[in-house]
């Protein structure tokens, strides 16, 4: 079977990234076993994370993650959708490159370059906003929500451009020849007939936004035990917070290494971050039609 | 199978005279018309008069520009990508339809247009015949109401979808769907349906029903038709124009009465099309 | 009514496309206006001084190069493999569907997640300490859903004659392979492989516990505890010191370094990706 080698090279390949993938998720699992054996349902719904004293809640830091996205969802899906509407419906063949490109090109600036003008630049921005609130620095879940709305703007565009561009340019048609604007034929055809891989952009946005560690990092205040009063108001958004994946790129995580409980706290929230990616993803996909590049 | 139409001789004898007769003001016409893309001229220097009332048909060759031809009557052409630029006039009632004034909108709403694929849109099939009226009239409930029926009525589906108007439009069978696509375009009350071969995509039986609507509907309203069957334009239409291709470019070569055309052909391409025609 | 409304949308559909495109703009404005007067040859190809803020970013560069070579090294093998498995050698529908699936639920998992796992393998249970090994192992596997679709993609896009033609002449699949779908796709791999490569640059996440430190190295020698500078990580250290104005231009003068290098390996792409594109709508 000599002829065939390339065959099973290639099988083999696939089964060294299988591999990875698999203990990718077992070892979160396995390592993530004390804390999760130890608190049990409270390590999800503790509001406390004091690791000298042992007790770990992940709550705040699910929420700030949430906010941050949600935040981040709000300012980026509008604009996206809208300017994907632009590209789609109003600019024809290399025309949209106008508009593609730059948004290519923002997906492609590191997130580490969007932390850096997060730091540098919107912090100080913000801090003024808020003046009236009275805030202790730029330093904010709002911040870092309008950090990864542009971080999450080419991602929203990009997907709803495909949705909007999956629409049969004979239903467009048909809706002109009866005499329906153009408004009316986007309003009437070409956004309901895109709605769902319009929502699959949108959870893959949010997605995106709920990993996002460095940029958030750097302008999220990383204060623990941010717990808001009332649990919608927007008050909570102008004060500091912690999302899972600023609490996982921190120092902490240096710290935790040698105690099993602390590990697997911090381990944990690895876990519960990917269950929160890995089930908006499911949820998109099931939304969008099947060869689809970007996620 | 669909038998050609003979007409007694009397009733051919009343239409060559009609059809000599001083002509009304033509619905719509077209005055040294050219459509050109960037690659150069499509249909060159089109003088054309389509009375009102009856089956006008548009033959000629694939690719001769008789759907172009068509579309520059309603403006559908200034949306194909990229777009093609128009020199020359096209009156619709007399009134050039580039004026200033007219807004392409609602002149489209006045003309209706059947388009060779049935186009359905992912709704029931009430929704799908008032789509267009919805936007383009205030219409009361009631008044919707009525006319959904009079466009399913005179587009010959009423009796067949009148027990389940909220079902799935694509539940229908492609031939009604094209009926279906012709209600949808009659219930703004167009004063002229285009068709750009309508009964291409369907099946023989689908096709007659196609053929007695519109032999129906010539009667009310005038049509303009594109088709490449010539036995369906000698069986439909009143009036033919030719459209052939001379040095690559579409020109209209001929226009006459139906019978005459067929019979006498001036025009020698023309002639060679029939030719092929018959012989296919 | 109906004609404002089909003019106000107009209008505010081209604002959405006028802010987003302008976004992009201003950023890269701002930074080549900030960085760019702080690069000369000296920010380049000298160290990074004592002082925070002060020296050049010659190492981070070279760190940096090094994690792209080694990712580049380990992902494009892989890579292959896993696109000929889902594509010559698929052995039916469903594992191509699943290996699809698979791969996009890849590309979806937080980079901090291949950081921790990192931290999990090679620091605690291989005991390797910081390595750019471990660096560019993880950076490898975080980019191969990249080139694996545009592998994929490139294959799929092969016009059936070839294969045909080839299986014709009596060549097995493997010869195939070899003969005629290598030579005419690679062009689709290297383009995936430098939009990968180009992410890979500017990531941090993943080689923040396991690979790069921000002082005290050069260049590594060894496997174990050899870990390297990186630019990204550099300027996430820097950036939290930021209060300190002496470290404001070498900062932007860092990110500007990035970026280029960030936007130079993507721009190298194009060519291929509008090839591809091409040979899309005429092939």
């Amino acid at each position: 079977m000599i002829r065939s080698w390339t065959r099973w090279a290639s099988y083999a390949a696939t089964a060294v990234v299988l591999c990875f993938v698999l203990s990718l998720v077992s070892s979160l699992v396995v390592e993530s076993l004390p804390v999760l054996r130890q608190e049990g349902l409270s390590y999800l719904s503790g509001k406390t994370w004091h690791s000298r004293a042992g007790i770990f809640g992940a709550l705040p830091m699910i929420y700030g993650s949430i906010v941050v996205s949600v935040i981040a969802l709000a300012l980026a899906a509008p604009l996206g959708v809208g300017a994907a509407l632009f590209s789609a419906e109003y600019l024809s063949g290399r025309r949209r490159w106008i508009v593609k490109a730059p948004i290519e090109l923002l997906a492609g600036i590191p997130s580490v370059v969007y932390g850096l003008l997060g730091v540098l630049l919107l912090r100080n921005w913000i801090y003024e906003l808020l003046e009236p609130f009275d805030p202790l620095s730029g330093d904010t879940l709002l911040t870092a929500g309008v950090l990864l709305a542009v971080m999450v703007l080419p991602t929203v565009m990009t997907l709803s451009d495909d949705a909007l561009r999956g629409v049969p340019a004979s239903q467009r048609r048909a809706a002109r020849g009866l005499g329906l604007t153009r408004a009316e034929g986007i309003l009437r055809v070409s956004l309901p007939q895109a709605a769902p891989g319009l929502a699959a952009a949108l959870l893959l946005g949010f997605g995106r936004a709920l990993g996002e560690t460095i940029a958030v990092f750097l302008v999220v205040g990383r204060q623990d035990n941010q717990w808001p009063e009332t649990l919608l108001s927007p008050r909570a958004w102008f004060e500091a917070g912690q999302t899972l994946t600023s609490k996982l790129g921190g120092s902490e995580t240096f710290v935790a290494y040698g105690d099993p409980l602390h590990w697997g706290a911090i381990v944990g929230l690895g876990l519960i971050l990917l269950t929160l990616v890995a089930g908006l993803t499911l949820l998109a996909g099931r939304w969008l039609p099947d060869g689809r590049r970007h996620a | 199978m669909v038998e050609e139409a003979r007409r007694p001789d009397v009733v051919s004898l009343v239409d060559r005279l009609a059809c000599q007769a001083e002509p009304l003001q033509p619905v719509l016409a077209a005055r040294d018309m050219t459509v050109s893309a960037s690659s150069g001229p499509l249909l060159r220097e089109v003088n054309l008069e389509i009375p009102p009332g009856g089956v006008f048909a548009v033959i000629g060759p694939s690719g001769a520009g008789k759907s172009t031809l068509l579309k520059s009557f309603n403006r559908l052409l200034e949306l194909e990508t990229p777009p093609l630029t128009l020199t020359g006039e096209v009156e619709f009632r007399g009134r050039s339809i580039h004026g200033g004034g007219v807004d392409p909108d609602s002149l489209r709403s006045r003309i209706g247009m059947l388009f060779q694929q049935p186009i359905v849109f992912p709704t029931t099939i009430a929704r799908n015949v008032l789509f267009g009226v919805r936007h383009v009239e205030r219409l009361s409930r009631l008044g919707l109401t009525e006319r959904l029926e009079e466009a399913l009525e005179r587009a010959a589906l009423w009796d067949e979808v009148k027990d389940r108007l909220d079902a799935p439009a694509i539940e229908l069978s492609v031939g009604q769907q094209q009926r279906l696509s012709l209600a949808r375009a009659l219930a703004l009350r167009p004063e002229v349906v285009l068709m750009d071969e309508p009964t291409s995509a369907l099946d023989p039986r689908a096709t007659a029903a196609i053929e007695d609507l519109i032999r129906q509907l010539a009667a009310s309203q005038t049509i303009v038709l594109v088709t490449h069957d010539l036995a369906q334009a000698r069986r439909l239409a009143d009036r033919v124009a030719c459209v052939c291709r001379r040095d690559g470019v579409g020109e209209v070569v001929e226009t006459g009465c139906c019978g005459d055309l067929f019979d006498n052909p001036q025009c020698r391409e023309t002639m060679e099309y029939l030719d092929l025609g018959e012989g296919a | 009514m109906r004609r404002a409304l089909d003019r106000g949308l107009h209008i505010v559909c081209a604002l959405c496309a006028l802010a987003a495109v302008s976004l992009l703009a201003g950023i890269v404005v701002t930074i080549l206006g900030r960085g760019l007067p702080v690069i000369d040859w000296s920010f380049l190809f000298s160290a990074t001084g004592e002082t925070a803020g002060s020296g050049g970013v010659l190492f981070q560069l070279l760190g940096t190069l090094l994690l792209l070579f080694t990712t580049l090294v380990v992902s494009a093998p892989l890579a292959l493999g896993w696109a000929l498995a889902q594509t010559v050698f698929s052995p039916g529908p469903l594992w191509q569907r699943g290996l699809r699936r698979l791969l996009y639920a890849l590309n979806t998992v937080p980079s901090i997640l291949f950081g921790i796992f990192g931290l999990i393998v090679f620091v605690k249970y291989l005991g390797w300490g910081k390595s750019w090994l471990a660096g560019g192992i993880l950076l490898a596997m975080m980019i191969l859903p990249t080139i694996t679709v545009a592998w994929v993609e490139r294959i799929e896009a092969l016009p059936a004659k070839y294969g045909r033609a080839a299986a014709g002449l009596g060549l097995s699949r493997g010869q195939i392979v070899r003969s005629v779908i290598l030579p005419q796709t690679w062009g689709g791999g290297l383009s995936g492989a430098l939009l990968g490569l180009a992410r890979a640059a500017g990531e941090t996440a993943p080689i923040l516990f396991t690979a790069a430190v921000f002082s005290g190295a050069t260049l590594p020698t060894g496997v174990r505890e050899s870990p390297v500078l990186a630019l990204p990580y550099h300027i996430f250290v820097l950036a939290q010191d930021s209060f300190d104005p002496a470290t404001g231009g070498h900062l932007w003068g860092s990110a500007f370094v990035l970026l280029a290098t960030v936007l130079g390996l993507s721009l190298i792409a194009l060519p291929w990706r509008l090839g591809l594109a091409e040979e899309a709508t005429h092939g």
